[in-house]
């Protein structure tokens, strides 16, 4: 590897790196090699056994089906063994005061949304006629539109985007229901707009806090707003094995093909000739040479401040990224190995409920998660717990010993810079305590006996990968609207361009932001083979990403 | 689909037979049940970010011989090195620091301050087991077993080899106590003799005692822990367009008139074997599970079922530690916080005999013994800068006497953890509660859990008896790796030569699944073993 010389060179083996590498190698042709810090790659694509035979996804827990097209398209996921595993029942929502409940069913269990339907009419006829809209709508107008802006690189502030362009042609169609308005309002705004129990649209906030870690009440968002509602529609599940399944996969593939990939092998800089990203200097000193380009997919301020430079940047850029907001989507994820799966109260009066793939315990509070925002911005955990809870061995038994089953919860809690070790290592046991109480408040077998071992993941934990640190945010950076689309992470760095020629830059950081998915990668792979004139396998390929 | 060779598991052996034989330009698929690969060659971040914990091979025993660090440029290609610490094994007690190193002159001094006598006692034991590991174990090790009859005459016709007989008769226990006679020797050389489940009363696989005493002083350390090698291999598998497909799990090994032709998934998919199949699990699995008992005579049935699991497995404590351990006498012998493995607890051998007996009715000891290493001391790269990794290794019974299950029971595990840990502390005052930012804890049941082939936490796929050793493990129809079913082959640690990362089963197979493909060998015969062979020992 020493002096080694590469066409591109990828700095990051996470899902975006692998991502990006595979392009660049089996499409655009180049010599490529990958550079991780980590003995292993894979970064949010992680799985760890919490106790032994049992699975914790460490970062991303929950997964849909969009995160992989076009790697499905692009590369022979399903003959090494792929599987995307969907929740038949992908919602749940018990509330505490009364535990009466509702679930939202997958749109192949349920494609005309009427089971879920009748599950919210339970607190709202009118409100259950609107879900049946919002499901014909997602379906027949909506679905590839969201497709087309996740797979494309976002247009740049003030344009829409192709989700938005449509949903200005749909507000026309259906002016008494949606309007314009929508992408400047905020999500509570919208929620209330559309539906009028305050329940239901608690449990609604709650769920999609999972996709955006922001608070309901923040104004504006336009399409990334839109797009995290009407995932509540959408489909919800797990990669068969773990989410690191993925990571051998995409890793496997990328030797296979000739790809080079170097772990424990940290980047501390890109060397920058003229203005142009001419190759890396690893933290041993050994320098590697890129013939063509370089790939970041370190989050923007790694990007900015170690592999390129303050000295480089223009000053709004330097403040812009030096300021990026990142103390939101920290959370707990927790992993529980257990004897058997919770069987909630409810479940005498509400079956399903017990097989929810996302399953909110909430109270009947719509400001809940303002609330949850509120304290942490004053730099104090929120009180009450606002868990959300899953198991995905109910679909997928190999992640757990035989006969038992792994858990997951989530809330969301301070930064890891908020508090000492001793501080979190205190906090992640009472924290535990605390769940297993709650938890047991809804689902009586749900009780330490119960619990084989678990696993105490909290911000410091998601720190394990660089690019979540240092406050452990999940999604690298927050997902307010000012932070999404064309502007993130910044306006100057969100078409994956940076002011280095020659480097590009991807990660959660960027358009569409957390979650495990393609989009970063692929996206900017369509970048570089423009620019460089490589192979657009979209374009040989009917479809409409 | 259609491969030459279709391998069942992705462990250390799995993973050696792939590499060969991708290499050597077959076919070749691994199908692995977990999410990971490496098997045993395990290294999880499971206690706080930053801690990278070997969660089975701590160490690497068989450096200096395996013949996969000769054939493959691990090092140079692969980044794969390792760490041998000049301190390897220490034991703290009565009396002073007992230390074995690397280097024979210091240990025979640390050990003179005890008894001058055991101190020549232990050069001269060195020396024999260096001879004997050198001259004979080791390269046995990298050639089929062969029967007691063939094998016998050969030993007799050298000084060497007759050595290595005499040895062999004996228990490890008569091998300490004939040499030595201070207690904290004794007890910690029968301690290193049989601490990888040998029974130390057990006569008949004397040559055991001698490898670990040889090897007890050279273990490595695999630098970014022991993953780092699967990774490597891994590698090479998928450069040479092997592939390895994780979370796959086997429903049966397709046999049809006596001969392999495939394996059948769990989801009904057939994937054809052209050459081999080749599984590197334990005997039940492969032959009662898989192949089925109407593919296979009665009495070699009867042989498997006869198996027998380890008596005892292993409960772990990880910690994720606020600074390196500051042990007790450290002030006069700065070194001893520098040492790779630590034995604790035991004062006399009769107290390892004791432990396996006690192990062996499926209880714990009152007090305990055990064994801990700070592996981030000497490769920093496994902890975050100042802090440090830990393991705590207790023998413990798969099969307790409340049940297996009492495993499960998150606080008996909380209390034994606590208890090991009150071990160390004595020793080390500052590995402590206090100073735990997280602690990871793996049980016998666990290990089963996680392993299938760790039956009853039998990390070694079956215990070391004489009768499941050598030509005949796992029994004499197959410990040539072929089987009675035509292609298919084994090449697990249940198969000769045995487990704990040696890289010997895997190795074996490969050799043998080349010769039966009649593809040509791209690697040659080690030095080791071509000597061996003048000498006639092989």
């Amino acid at each position: 590897m020493a002096d080694a010389t590469y066409d591109a060179i990828v700095i990051g083996g996470g899902t975006s790196g692998l991502t990006v590498a595979n392009y660049l190698v089996k499409y655009g042709g180049l010599k490529t090699a990958i550079f991780e810090a980590r003995p292993e790659l894979g970064g949010g694509w992680g799985s760890e056994d919490l106790v032994p035979g049992f699975i914790a996804n460490t970062h991303a827990a929950e997964v849909r089906r969009y995160y992989t097209l076009p790697l499905e398209w692009d590369f022979p996921l399903k003959e090494r063994g792929f599987e995307f595993l969907e929740y038949p029942v992908a919602r749940g929502t018990i509330f505490k005061e009364d535990l009466s409940s509702f679930c939202i069913y997958s749109p192949e269990a349920d494609p005309s949304g009427e089971r879920s339907a009748a599950s919210l009419a339970k607190f709202s006829r009118r409100d259950a006629d609107t879900w049946l809209w919002l499901t014909e709508l997602y379906h027949r107008y909506i679905k590839d539109a969201v497709v087309k802006s996740l797979f494309n690189p976002p247009p740049p502030p003030g344009e829409p985007n192709p989700l938005e362009k449509l949903w200005l042609d749909l507000c026309k169609r259906w002016p008494e229901r949606i309007d314009p308005a929508f992408l400047v309002r905020s999500e509570l705004e919208i929620w209330r707009d559309l539906f009028e129990n305050e329940a239901v649209i608690a449990a609604l906030c709650r769920h999609v806090h999972s996709i955006t870690g922001t608070s309901p009440d923040i104004p504006g968002g336009g399409a990334g707003r839109l797009f995290a509602i009407l995932c509540m529609v959408a489909d919800t599940g797990a990669w068969r094995g773990g989410t690191h399944s993925l990571a051998h996969i995409m890793s496997r593939i990328f030797v296979e093909a000739g790809g080079e990939f170097f772990t424990k092998s940290e980047v501390e800089r890109v060397i920058i000739d003229n203005g142009r990203a001419r190759g890396v200097r690893l933290v041993d000193g050994t320098e590697v040479k890129a013939r063509q380009l370089v790939v970041s997919t370190l989050d923007p301020a790694s990007l900015c401040f170690r592999l390129i430079g303050k000295e480089h940047l223009p000053f709004r850029l330097a403040q812009r990224v030096a300021h990026l907001d990142r103390w939101r989507i920290c959370i707990t994820w927790y992993g529980w190995a257990v004897h058997e799966l919770p069987h909630y109260r409810t479940a005498e009066s509400d079956p399903d409920i017990d097989r929810a793939g996302r399953l909110v315990l909430t109270r009947k509070d719509p400001l809940a998660m303002v609330k949850n925002h509120a304290w942490r911005r004053l730099g104090m955990m929120c009180p009450e717990l606002n868990l959300c809870v899953w198991g995905h061995t109910s679909i997928d038994p190999t992640q757990a010993a035989e006969g038992k089953h792994a858990l997951g919860s989530e809330d969301f809690v301070l930064p890891a810079t908020s508090m000492s070790a001793e501080e979190w290592k205190e906090f992640k046991r009472k924290h535990a305590e605390d769940t297993v109480r709650e938890w047991s408040h809804y689902a009586p077998n749900m009780t330490w006996d119960n619990v084989i071992g678990y696993l105490p993941l909290t911000p410091v934990d998601a720190t394990n990968c660089a690019n979540f640190g240092p406050e452990g945010c999940w999604a690298v950076i927050d997902m307010v609207p000012s932070q999404m689309g064309g502007c993130r992470p910044a306006p100057e760095l969100a078409q994956h361009r940076t002011p280095i020629a020659g480097l590009y830059a991807t990660g959660a950081g960027w358009h569409r932001g957390g979650g495990g998915s393609s989009t970063h990668g692929y996206n900017c792979y369509k970048v570089i083979a423009r620019e460089l004139n490589l192979g657009k396998p979209w374009e040989a390929s009917d479809r409409p990403f | 689909m259609k491969y030459d060779v279709v391998i069942i598991g992705a462990g250390p052996n799995g993973l050696t037979a792939g590499a060969y034989l991708s290499k050597a330009g077959l076919k070749v698929l691994l199908v692995e049940r977990r999410l990971e690969s490496g098997g045993g060659l395990a290294t999880e971040e499971i206690t706080w970010p930053g801690f990278y914990h070997n969660t089975h091979a701590m160490y690497m025993m068989m450096v200096d011989f395996a013949p996969v660090y000769k054939d493959f440029p691990l090092e140079e290609k692969y980044k794969v090195s390792h760490i041998y610490p000049p301190l390897q094994v220490a034991m703290p007690g009565e009396g002073g620091w007992l230390c074995l190193y690397s280097d024979l002159e210091r240990t025979c001094q640390s050990l003179a301050r005890l008894s001058p006598k055991d101190a020549q006692s232990y050069r001269e034991l060195y020396q024999e087991a260096k001879e004997q590991v050198e001259g004979f174990i080791a390269p046995a090790t990298y050639v089929p077993a062969v029967s007691v009859l063939e094998q016998l005459p050969k030993l007799e016709t050298s000084e060497l080899g007759r050595r290595v007989v005499q040895y062999s008769e004996k228990s490890a226990r008569q091998i300490i106590e004939e040499r030595f006679e201070n207690d904290r020797i004794k007890a910690l050389l029968l301690y290193l003799a049989c601490h990888w489940g040998v029974d130390p009363e057990l006569e008949g696989i004397g040559y055991l005692p001698i490898l670990y005493l040889n090897r007890a002083t050279n273990c490595r350390l695999v630098v970014g822990g022991s993953h780092m090698v699967a990774q490597a291999l891994g590698k090479i598998i998928h450069e040479n367009h092997g592939l390895i497909i994780n979370n796959l799990r086997v429903k049966r090994i397709v046999v049809k008139d006596g001969c392999a032709q495939g394996i059948e998934l769990e989801n009904g998919e057939f994937i054809g074997a052209e050459k081999a199949v080749l599984s590197t699990l334990d005997p039940h699995q492969t032959f009662l599970k898989l192949v089925g008992k109407e593919n296979l005579e009665e009495e070699f049935v009867l042989k498997i079922e006869d198996w027998q699991w380890e008596k005892y497995s292993f409960f772990e404590v990880h910690l994720a530690l606020k600074e390196p351990p500051a042990f007790t006498g450290a002030e006069q012998l700065p070194e001893v916080n520098q040492a790779f493995q630590y034995v604790l607890g035991y004062q006399t051998s009769q107290d390892i005999i004791d432990e396996y007996q006690t192990l062996s009715s499926g209880a714990l000891p009152e007090k305990l013994g055990l064994g801990c290493s700070f592996p981030s001391v000497h490769d920093p790269s496994q902890a975050p800068a100042g802090r440090c990794t830990a393991v705590i290794n207790l023998h413990a019974p798969y099969q307790l006497r409340e049940g297996k299950d009492k495993w499960y029971s998150l606080k008996f595990k909380e209390e034994l953890a606590s208890r090991c840990l009150a071990v160390v502390e004595k020793y080390a005052a500052n590995v402590r509660e206090e100073m735990i930012l997280q602690k990871y804890i793996t049980t016998p049941l666990d290990m089963e859990n996680k392993f299938l082939d760790m039956v009853q936490g039998s990390f070694k796929q079956g215990a070391y008896l004489p009768l499941q050793m050598g030509y005949l493990r796992p029994n004499d129809e197959c410990s040539e790796i072929r089987t009675p079913i035509e292609k298919l082959c084994i090449g697990g640690a249940s198969c000769y030569p045995g487990g704990l990362v040696i890289w010997g089963p895997g190795y074996l197979a490969a050799n043998a699944i080349a010769e039966d493909a009649g593809v040509e060998k791209w690697w040659s015969e080690m030095d080791i073993v071509s000597q061996a062979r003048q000498k006639g020992l092989l």
